[in-house]
């Protein structure tokens, strides 16, 4: 084919393209992986028993909070991603704010604790398989982001990777506080940030391969 | 990264710069450098490629001609649209020539349709706020790299070539010829040109006696005071430094 048939073809298929169209495909592919992800918390894990109790404790607002604000941070970053030259530096920064902040809720809790229940509070109840399931529930939530950002144009696919994996590990530890019924503050400053991090992790070394276009 | 991205880069960063080299003459030039009259030297030294910039208005008029031809694509005019993917493919076809080693030219047109491929099926990632010509670039060096990494394409260089790589660095050599120039100023009208001429070009006494009329004595007298005075002129800076 020729460069001009190329042109004329593409220039009958032209149809206006909405200024949103970006951000409706970010919300379209996290919105799916949401769902299946809270389909597989649902199934695999279960809503937490107490949780209309739990909803009047500081601890479970705590983890919503945090998790909502690195989920946000986290969604916002795939979508700059997805454009050309994009950068996610002001929203590591945010995260790295969020992340500041409940390290210093989980260290005035420490410090109001006597020394030897440190372990516990750190431990929990649940501490093998927090990150663990924050990682598996993250997957359908991965693969959306994937999916947002192949469609679009990323040029540094290591970073847009990155933004995929912390956006899917941070809404997938969102949609996990709704099962874990743990609530000291260093064991969610912990093993909840390890969770998303792990995620990070994956999408970063997943993206460079899966997201070529 | 020069030419067509480099004006870019220039274009979007520095305005000013553009601007001031539109005047069309060296007259800035001369200016930042402080010299009063630009010295003969001055021709002969080639200036780094990124200040070399003859067409930045011509690149201005490119940026919001395409940006123009884009907002109304993405709002669905095919006539502009068309104009703009004929445009586009000329500037691309020329990119990817201009980076492509001799083996690979025939890969240009390629490169081309699957460029123009990308901006259209990812038209919605370009934001009106920004150059349109960066957004088309970074889309091009994406499928130049990747066109790259297909083929497993590494830039080679056989070893006796391998100083071609490196730019000289002629900062040093600058400063001293200004250093040189400036400390001429301090020896007599007559004696300057005779040293400039024995020292620093390398011609003969003899050829610069014949050319002058003077005799060889008188010339290397004058030249030796016009040294002389140099030293005493150096000397009396650095102890002005020392105070």
């Amino acid at each position: 084919m020729t460069t001009n048939d190329l042109i004329a073809r593409l220039t009958g298929e032209l149809k206006p393209v909405s200024r949103t169209a970006v951000i409706q495909r970010v919300a379209t592919g996290l919105g799916i992986g949401l769902a299946g992800s809270t389909v597989l918390m649902l199934a695999l894990l279960g809503l937490r028993p107490d949780l209309s109790t739990a909803a009047t404790t500081m601890p479970f607002w705590v983890k919503f909070a945090y998790t909502l604000a690195l989920a946000i941070a986290g969604a916002w970053a795939v979508k700059r991603m997805a454009h050309p030259l994009g950068s996610i530096r002001v929203n590591l920064a945010l995260m790295a704010g969020a992340i500041a902040v409940i390290g210093f809720l989980a260290f005035a809790q420490l410090a109001m604790t006597p020394r030897d229940q440190y372990m516990d509070m750190i431990r929990g109840q649940t501490i093998k398989v927090c990150a663990f399931n924050i990682v598996m529930l993250s997957l359908p939530l991965l693969i959306g982001a994937l999916w947002v950002l192949r469609g679009l144009a990323p040029t540094r696919l290591t970073v847009a990777g990155t933004a995929a994996g912390l956006a899917s590990g941070a809404i997938s530890a969102f949609v996990y506080a709704f099962h874990c019924n743990e609530s000291t503050m260093p064991f969610i400053a912990i093993w909840y940030t390890l969770g998303v991090l792990c995620t990070g992790l994956i999408g970063a070394i997943v993206g460079r391969f899966a997201l070529r276009w | 990264m020069l030419g067509y991205s480099s004006h870019i880069r220039l274009f979007a960063s520095h305005p000013d710069l553009v601007t001031r080299s539109r005047i069309g003459d060296d007259s800035w030039w001369n200016s930042t450098l402080a010299i009063d009259a630009p010295p003969a030297w001055l021709s002969s030294v080639t200036f780094p490629p990124i200040l070399r910039i003859r067409n930045e208005s011509e690149v201005h008029s490119v940026e919001a001609r395409l940006k123009e031809l884009m907002l109304a694509s993405l709002a669905g005019d095919a006539r502009s649209y068309g104009i703009l993917l004929n445009d586009v493919a000329r500037h691309l076809r020329h990119y990817f020539l201009r980076r492509l080693a001799d083996a690979h030219k025939g890969d240009a047109d390629d490169l081309v349709q699957e460029t123009l491929m990308a901006l259209h099926t990812r038209r919605a990632t370009y934001e009106s706020d920004r150059p349109f010509t960066a957004w088309l670039h970074a889309i091009a060096r994406y499928k130049l790299i990747d066109h790259f990494r297909r083929n497993r394409i590494r830039a080679t260089v056989p070893l006796d070539q391998v100083e071609d790589l490196f730019a000289a660095d002629s900062t040093d050599t600058m400063a001293d010829r200004m250093d040189v120039e400036r400390l001429l100023q301090s020896a007599p009208e007559k004696t300057r040109d005779l040293i400039y001429r024995t020292r620093i070009e390398g011609q003969s006494i003899a050829e610069v006696a014949q050319s002058t009329g003077l005799s060889e004595t008188s010339v290397k007298v004058s030249i030796h005071r016009g040294i002389k005075a140099i030293a005493a002129k150096l000397r009396g800076s650095a102890a002005n430094d020392d105070k």
